[in-house]
């Protein structure tokens, strides 16, 4: 290996530790929200349908009472979350209730701060620290946060905290490539339409700038890169930090749908597992998810599925080039195994493969993977595969792997058209199904001229046992003699440790008795197998 | 289907378990029925001018690192005469040759590119095979067949099948067989195991296994195949691909990344510490009930081997075993018991309370079986016929708990076994990935 891929592999691998053997369990995640200057009853849906849409949370929402009642009891039991996402920006909350918030944050808890949510709590000191910076306050709360010249600037000017010109699409620049929640974006994404918050200003301790967009004066903006997403680490509590999504159109950006999932799973966890997804926005083009969820499902029965461009990678694959489509692949197929409908649905669309013009390489892959998830709708295709010396092997790969009668017939017309070594492949593939019904063509190939042939039946013979083929390897041990003899008496001596084991002690003895009179170390074996024959019946 | 064969095999392994209840005793058949020294006393003079008639008379196949490692170590042994040395790669075999020839300063020593052509030598008492993985069952179910003893390297097979029918041939033709896992008989291990089995720590309820982490590469080109290596054989029963060169010394070394050939670090290094953990519970004829794990796998490059891993197994008994690379995982063995715990590696004995470390084993309680040289131990046991400190059906089930997880892993759920009949509970895809069909013409 060399010392470049070892470094990137210990980094990758520090990462990755940490992802193994979580908890299967979902992750418990609270909205809280019931008072905002903005649309919270249309928003917090969407929020929780996002999060859906990762597979890795259950949602559940805290509503405060409206605007104008008394919040004493309010107390959302905050300690019971991996993650608190608040779409609230109101009244302030019972002195209980900010304590347990605090003290949730504070020992480890994970919190999503989303658009409006930062202009709320203004005189409460713990929140601001909590949150980094905020929408409402001047210079006495803290600095502003810049980005200048690569890094960030912390900007004392006085001043007022927050402001917005006309909404604009704008582009955002991840400032942090390294962090969980970015690694991976694209460096230049386009947000839609929306609000570009400016001039948040706040104590902005341990707080780190994921991504930033330039308020262009244009657009009545302040001429600064300003923070968009960014973090904030409070005790041992992690808080992801989003200024974007004014109101639910603004949320079907695919931009701010991955940030708000990634984010949310980092805040909860520390890590992030989801993948980036290939239609994310670009430098230059907005992209939309319409009911904020992915479009492309991992199936369907359209063209131009993620799992329809992968085949079709996969049909030129070849060694030596780059895997990764075979190992997206191979998630898709992982990912459906607990459902068989979506199984035959991929099952059919990998048989495809081996009906095309496939590559050799590609048609090998599919094989495995067939070999799996296989069923006997496959076995039309690979039992043609079977008597193709280059692609025999291969079929039965998967073909030896896939229960049914229909595999063990496939195999059976098989071995009347092939010879040579695609022959043997077939004689071993039926020995290891145990098909009784191969039986008579395996006895009669004991006798074929070529000796791995025969040598192959004898084999498969031992390996089914059972009564006709031990019948058969019975009368071919008085023909057969030199090597073959020895592999005829070992698959004889199978059968015999068959009927033992069966109970068939007088069956067994006959013929351990029998293979006594071999030489070494077949008599041994038989021997053996006597000895403990006899010592299980002393038992009794 | 395979129900028969597992009848099969129970009775094959329950007639092993049978005889071999007290270490030392002779199994399967009395030695005095086979004449003493077994084949060794018929054994021909091996070559000329060397030959006392009772000296051990071997081949090695596979010469590459370990192998020629193995070998070099038996040349050491005054009773031992290397006849044969093979290997499908032409300068390996030349060199092992040399070695041989210098050491008895003559030129008998055959180099053989086709391991059959050295199993079918009826001169050959014993073998030391050092293949890659995929190459472990099919050698060795043939010489078993062909009645030698074997010293074969760690793991034992590339599937649990293929385990099994390793196991079986051996029963059943009575050969004597030492697995690779030579920590059993240097170091601390041995001290380790007998501190836990004799309740020093109370009762155990856990066990940690940690394991070398494995890494990645990229995408490599496919090569003429080189000169003097015959790489259709190399592969023998996995699935076909052209050559390329893996990383290091053509294809000899770095194929431990790949899973056709290997099951990573993980099954590489199972027959070490798995197997001394099982040493310490006395599980070692058994296996867990339930796997559940995770792999971080690499998603582009030659090696698909997992980088990092962790699972667990749980056994009939309650104990949980955890097996991980040992970013996640101190490297070793830790077994946690009531009292404290015991933990040992290369180099490493320790334990809390620390008092734990001066303990006497007292007469009348468990002794484990004791051999400090593993290769010694193989051929004291050639002579005795009695049973190596890492018997065929132990290496089995060390390596199972790798392969075990491995399958866990990459299905990405929670696997019930049976570790008596040796098939997982409701789970026909898990099934399926206990054998490996093979490449014709190769079979077991």
């Amino acid at each position: 290996m060399s010392q470049r891929s070892k470094v990137i592999n210990t980094a990758l691998l520090v990462v990755l530790c940490f992802a193994l053997v979580g908890d299967a369990a979902p992750l418990k995640a609270l909205i809280v929200d019931g008072q905002n200057n903005h649309n919270w009853k249309g928003t917090t849906p969407v929020m929780k349908k996002i999060l859906d849409g990762t597979g890795l949370f259950k949602v559940d929402v805290a509503t405060s009472p409206p605007k104008g009642q008394s919040l004493s009891s309010f107390k959302p039991d905050f300690a019971k979350y991996d993650v608190v996402l608040s779409n609230y920006n109101g009244a302030d909350w019972p002195k209980e209730t900010q304590d347990a918030f605090v003290e949730y944050v504070r020992s480890g808890g994970g919190l999503v701060i989303f658009h409006a949510a930062n202009n709320s709590f203004r005189q409460w000191k713990e929140y601001n620290e909590i949150i980094g910076i905020r929408w409402g306050g001047n210079e006495k709360t803290g600095p502003y946060i810049r980005w200048r010249d690569g890094k960030v600037v912390r900007d004392m000017s006085p001043g007022g905290a927050g402001g917005h010109g006309p909404q604009h699409a704008f582009q955002v620049v991840i400032r942090n490539k390294k962090h969980p929640i970015t690694r991976g974006l694209p460096e230049k994404w386009m947000h839609v339409k929306d609000e570009l918050y400016a001039k948040l200003r706040g104590p902005a301790k341990n707080l780190t700038v994921l991504a930033t967009a330039y308020a262009d004066p244009k657009q009545r903006g302040t001429g600064e890169h300003e923070p968009i997403l960014f973090t904030i680490n409070y005790g041992k509590g992690r808080v992801f930090h989003t200024v974007l999504g004014h109101d639910a159109p603004q949320m079907e950006c695919v931009g701010f749908i991955v940030t708000l999932q990634r984010g949310t799973e980092w805040a909860a966890t520390g890590k992030v597992t989801q993948k980036v997804p290939e239609d994310f926005p670009s430098a230059t083009e907005v992209r939309r998810w319409k009911d904020f969820t992915n479009p492309k499902p991992v199936i369907s029965s359209g063209k131009e599925t993620e799992m329809d461009e992968l085949l079709e990678k996969v049909k030129t694959y070849d060694w030596g080039q780059s895997r990764e489509p075979l190992t997206k692949l191979s998630d898709l197929v992982r990912k459906a195994y607990g459902s068989p409908a979506e199984l035959r649905r991929i099952e059919r669309s990998l048989v495809e493969v081996l009906r095309s013009e496939a590559t050799r390489a590609g048609k090998q892959f599919i094989c495995r993977k067939l070999s799996i998830i296989g069923t006997e709708e496959s076995v039309p295709t690979l039992g043609a595969m079977l008597t193709k010396p280059k692609f025999s092997d291969m079929a039965r790969y998967a073909l030896e792997r896939i229960p049914g009668a229909a595999v063990d017939e496939a195999l059976r017309n098989a071995l009347q058209q092939t010879t040579g070594k695609t022959k043997v492949g077939i004689i071993n593939t039926l020995g290891q199904r145990h098909d009784n019904r191969a039986v008579r063509a395996l006895r009669r190939l004991i006798r074929d001229s070529d000796p791995l042939t025969a040598g192959a039946a004898v084999a498969a013979l031992g390996n089914i046992a059972g009564p006709r083929a031990t019948r058969a390897l019975a009368q071919a041990k008085d023909r057969a003699t030199g090597k073959l003899r020895l592999l005829v008496c070992d698959a004889y001596l199978k059968c015999a440790d068959e009927l033992a084991a069966q109970g068939k002690k007088d069956q067994a003895l006959a013929i351990y008795n029998e293979l006594m009179k071999e030489p070494k170390p077949i008599n041994i074996a038989a021997l053996r197998g006597r000895i403990n024959l006899l010592q299980k019946k002393d038992k009794k | 289907m395979a129900k028969k064969t597992i009848s099969r095999r129970q009775f094959l392994r329950k007639a092993a378990a049978g005889s071999i209840g007290v270490v030392g005793f002779p199994y399967f058949v009395p030695s005095s029925a086979l004449g003493k020294a077994g084949n060794v006393a018929a054994s021909p003079a091996p070559a000329a001018g060397v030959g006392a008639s009772n000296r051990i008379v071997m081949g090695c196949i596979g010469v590459g690192g370990m192998g020629s490692g193995n070998m070099r170590g038996f040349l050491g042994k005054k009773e031992v005469q290397v006849v044969a040395v093979c290997d499908v790669d032409k300068g390996r075999r030349d060199r092992a040759k040399k070695t041989v020839d210098d050491r008895y300063k003559n030129n008998d020593c055959k180099a053989y590119l086709d391991f059959r052509e050295v199993v079918e030598r009826t001169d050959i008492d014993a073998l030391s095979l050092a293949l890659p993985d995929q190459w472990h069952a099919i050698p060795a179910v043939m010489a078993a067949r062909a009645g030698k003893d074997m010293y074969a390297e760690k793991p034992l097979a590339r599937t649990i099948r293929e385990g099994r029918a390793i196991c079986d041939a051996v029963h059943r033709y009575s050969r004597v067989w030492q697995t690779g896992s030579q920590q059993r008989s240097g170091g601390n291990f041995h001290r380790a195991c007998e501190l836990v089995r004799n309740g020093r720590i109370g009762k155990v309820h856990k066990v940690e296994v940690g394991l070398p982490t494995g890494g990645s590469t990229g995408n490599r080109p496919v090569q003429p195949v080189p000169e003097g290596l015959d790489w259709d054989f190399w592969l023998g029963p996995a699935p076909w691909r052209p050559y390329c060169d893996f990383g290091r010394d053509r294809c000899h070394y770095q194929w431990r990344w790949i899973m056709d050939y290997s099951g990573g670090q993980l099954t590489d290094w199972a027959g070490h510490h798995i197997d001394i953990a099982h040493w310490g519970l006395g599980l070692e004829r058994t296996g867990p009930v339930e796997i559940e794990g995770r792999g971080v796998y690499p998603r582009d490059g030659l090696y698909d081997v997992p980088m990092a891993y962790k699972f667990t197994c749980k056994y009939d008994n309650g104990i949980v075993m955890t097996v991980a690379n040992n970013k996640q995982i101190p490297q070793g063995t830790k077994w946690y018991g009531e009292t404290g715990w015991v933990y040992v590696k290369r180099g490493k004995l320790e334990a809390d309370p620390p008092s734990v470390l001066q303990e006497k084993i007292g007469p009348n309680e468990i002794k484990l079986y004791k051999s400090n040289d593993h290769k010694q131990n193989f051929l004291d046991c050639i002579r005795s016929r009695k049973l190596t400190i890492a018997p065929v059906e132990v290496g089995h089930r060390s390596i199972s708990v790798a392969l075990l997880g491995e399958i866990a892993m990459l299905l990405g759920r929670k696997l019930k076994w049976n570790p008596e009949k040796e098939i997982f509970l409701n789970d026909e895809q898990a099934n399926r990935m206990l054998s490996r069909p093979m490449r014709s013409p190769w079979h077991l």
